[in-house]
């Protein structure tokens, strides 16, 4: 990755509104370094695609500025941005063959038509689709065409990659290969990619770094072993991962160790996230492979009562009702190891409290 | 064993179907085929049926009263025979003179004679009044020798006129489909061509085309940007403009045509509001003239141009011209490379339809055009309104027909080799 950590794309206090009332991105600050996969991730609606379309041209910030290697993009055309770009139903021009639209590219640049096709060719074999070139994008199944799209966003050798969900209109087997494909590809040619998917796992497998986006802002920016571990706000720990969510009250602050008490009484402690005082409701959060199912006493939290055991092959979720009522689902991965698990029967749940984390905001 | 096992799941649906095809299975499939074509074709049976008698008949009748010489072949059936072995070129025989004038004698005091009259004078100008003249002092029949009818009128002395007579007894005849297009038999029997200072179809096919062409193109530089605004244009935009192209539907081709007449008139709007704004000083003539007829055509023809580059326009997603350009095509490489192209099937039907609609077109240039921009509708109409000559009109018909089938073809080979599998 040469480049090593210059800043290339950045977002300054950007906003955008199409209406005039609601803001779709709102004092958006981002920075991607050269060589960096960033992953745009949220839910439909939170400006991801609003974002990425301004980073391209395509649609004008209401306010703020956007820089590329430094320069602002606020005077410069779209098609002088120099940047590659995948769609998400691939936009391959129906009308070329799979060879004239990779090449379409280098014939608006004015390079000679041999050159072209030679590196048409070295591309067409890189994503592994050498005897492709003649035919039509209809002629090409889902996947095929997401290569040839990515292919021809190659070719020109942008140093700069978009990518607005290009897998999300295939099955999860092929989007999974060409994922790896994709980060196989980052890593060889050594290019800044910013990626956007909702799809949370898609996201945390394959970026440098996530943003999460909601509502039309960033809510927090790490990578994703950082982000799973340690979500910031109650959205990214809802988002990002599974999760168990609840409300507790705090009972005593000691740094960022919290003691609260469940709606039903217990006491039970976890990470604090903010500062807060005693006496407020806030939300708690942990993750069902977290959660331990007859704990050590020095672990145990709470008590519920067991609902349901569901197979799933290399683990079981247990699904639990706590006495006040809401549910909690602990992901095992050798129940046999638990003893007797009997449906109905009310037993105690616990974690580290290091795995646990209440919200102040 | 379990990788493997993805791959067979993956290939299990195209597996038992390999096994090959009992034959009595192909018979239970073709049975069940065949039921369904019959109902289907049940369903369509009243359209069918409809269209037959209402329009397939009626073109086919029509189209054969072009070559249809039996009225006239029966009226001069002995003429016809007398004539049989005659080369055209030498001497009348007797016999053919006799042959016409008891053909004469029989036609006398009936219609049949006043439309073999009118037959021969489509063909020679000056016979319907040589015939019905010799009708009216016919020789007895045992006089009836050829100095007996040059003494009628020394015309029948000639081979020309006996040679119209011989053209007007085929029973099927070519007559009318050769005038169309400016040719007739000769004596001999060979086609010739008119001269030029004589033949008018072909200038009339020739203008025709070049209207049409005209009006095509005007309609294309004018409906392909409209129909991108529409496109482009927000819903409540969108339908504000579609309206305004729509709105000439709802009144009759007749009433607009006529509307044109009044603003384009020398006191009309235009004219005084173009000298009102000082661009001319006198009336520019708008009407019944070229100018006129154009603006007119070109007016009722443009929806049909628009909307079918609109509805085009529509499919076409914004993100093919962002792809364009993300990829570093200035917005006019884009549209040139990119959008034109992918609009283009709605341009080619716009333009078949506008093209082909302009070719038969007949009240506009007959109301707001002069003498020298009718249309071949205005003649067809001509021979059949005034003239009451339905050969020709038909035989005009047909050759309209002909050329927009020709139209049509090119159309669809064009559309064929260009476009795309891809459209599928
Ligand atoms: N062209 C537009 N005109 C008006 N509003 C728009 C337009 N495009 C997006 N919006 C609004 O801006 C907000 C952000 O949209 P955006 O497309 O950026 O979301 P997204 O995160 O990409 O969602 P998705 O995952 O569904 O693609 C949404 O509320 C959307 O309704
Ligand atoms: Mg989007």
């Amino acid at each position: 990755m040469s480049g090593g950590n210059a800043t290339h794309v950045e977002f300054k206090d950007v906003c955008k509104t199409y209406d005039g009332r609601t803001l779709a991105v709102s004092h958006l600050d981002l920075t991607v370094a050269s060589g960096e996969f960033v992953t745009f991730l949220g839910p439909s609606g939170s400006g991801k695609t609003t974002s990425l379309m301004m980073l391209a041209g395509f649609e004008t910030e209401t306010s703020g500025e956007i820089l590329i290697a430094g320069r602002s993009m606020s005077r410069v055309a779209p098609h002088r941005r120099n940047i590659g770009m995948v769609f998400q139903n691939y936009a391959l021009f129906p009308h070329m063959t799979v060879a004239e639209n990779i090449a379409f590219p280098l014939s608006v640049r004015g390079v000679p038509a041999a050159e072209q096709a030679s590196r048409v060719g070295r591309v067409l074999e890189r994503v592994r689709l050498g005897a492709y070139g003649a035919r039509r994008p209809s002629e090409l199944s889902g996947g095929q065409q997401q290569r040839v799209a990515l292919a021809r966003a190659l070719v020109f050798d942008p140093v700069l990659i978009l990518m607005d969900e290009p897998l999300g209109a295939l099955d999860k087997q092929l989007r999974d290969q060409l994922q790896l494909e994709i980060k196989h590809l980052h890593a060889e040619l050594g290019v800044t990619i910013i990626y956007v998917t909702h799809d949370q796992s898609e996201a945390l497998t394959m970026s440098d770094r996530v943003a999460v986006f909601n509502d039309g802002s960033i809510q927090q920016i790490a990578s994703p072993s950082h982000l799973y571990r340690f979500p910031a706000t109650p959205f990214v720990a809802g988002f990002v991962g599974e999760n168990n969510q609840f409300s507790c009250t705090v009972t005593a602050v000691e740094g960022d160790t919290w003691t609260l008490a469940s709606p039903a009484g217990d006491p039970l402690r976890a990470v604090g996230i903010g500062s807060c005082e005693v006496g407020r409701s806030v939300p708690v959060s942990v993750r069902p492979e977290h959660l331990i199912v007859r704990p050590r006493d020095d672990m145990r939290m709470i008590d519920a009562r067991l609902e349901e055991a569901i197979y799933h092959g290399d683990h079981t979720r247990l699904r639990f009702r706590t006495g006040w009522g809401d549910v909690v689902t602990a992901k095992v991965m050798r129940p046999d190891e638990l003893g007797p698990l009997p449906i109905g029967e009310s037993m105690p749940l616990g974690w580290r409290p290091e795995d646990c984390r209440a919200f102040a905001a | 064993m379990t990788a493997g096992a993805v791959t067979t799941a993956r290939a299990a649906p195209g597996g038992p179907a390999h096994r090959p095809l009992d034959a009595s299975l192909g018979a239970q499939l073709r049975r069940a085929d065949r039921g369904r074509q019959i109902r289907a074709l049940l369903l369509v049976a009243p359209l069918l049926l409809f269209l037959f008698v209402n329009f397939a008949l009626p073109l086919v009748l029509m189209l054969a009263k072009s070559i249809d010489g039996r009225e006239e072949a029966r009226a001069l059936a002995r003429t016809g025979a007398a004539l049989a072995s005659w080369d055209g070129r030498s001497a009348v025989p007797d016999a053919a003179a006799k042959a016409l004038v008891a053909d004469l004698g029989d036609l006398r005091g009936t219609p049949a004679l006043s439309m073999v009259a009118n037959r021969l004078n489509y063909d020679v100008n000056g016979m319907r009044s040589l015939v019905l003249k010799t009708a009216r002092r016919l020789p007895p029949s045992g006089d009836a020798t050829l100095a007996a009818l040059g003494s009628i009128d020394p015309l029948w002395q000639r081979p020309e006129q006996w040679a119209a007579v011989l053209r007007a007894t085929d029973r099927i005849t070519s007559f009318h489909v050769l005038a169309a297009v400016d040719a007739r038999r000769d004596p001999a029997g060979g086609i010739t061509m008119l001269p030029p200072q004589q033949g008018v179809m072909r200038e009339i096919f020739l203008r025709t085309f070049w209207i049409a062409s005209v009006v095509t193109l005007a309609c294309i530089v004018l409906g392909y940007p409209v129909a991108y605004l529409i496109a482009s244009a927000t819903p409540g935009w969108a339908s504000v403009m579609m309206m305004a192209v729509l709105l000439p539907f709802w009144t009759s081709l007749l009433v607009r045509t006529s509307a044109w007449v009044v603003l384009l008139q020398t006191n009309g709007i235009v004219n005084k509001g173009l000298q009102g704004l000082g661009l001319t000083s006198a009336p520019v003539p708008l009407v019944f003239n070229r100018t006129g007829a154009y603006i007119a055509l070109i007016h009722v023809l443009l929806p049909f141009m628009i909307l079918p580059i609109y509805s085009i326009m529509k499919s076409v997603k914004p993100d093919y011209v962002r792809a364009a350009v993300s990829l570093g095509a200035s917005p006019v490489t884009a549209f040139r490379r990119v959008y034109l192209p992918l609009t283009l099937p709605g341009l080619a039907s716009g333009t078949l339809l506008v093209f082909v609609s302009a070719l038969g077109f007949y009240i506009t240039p007959a109301l707001i055009g002069g003498a020298g921009d009718q249309m071949i509708g205005f003649f067809i109409a001509y021979y059949i309104n005034d003239t009451v000559n339905w050969g020709m009109a038909a035989a005009l018909g047909g050759l309209l027909l002909l050329s927009t089938a020709v139209v049509f073809l090119v159309y669809t080979w064009l559309a064929g080799s260009s476009s795309p599998a891809w459209r599928s």
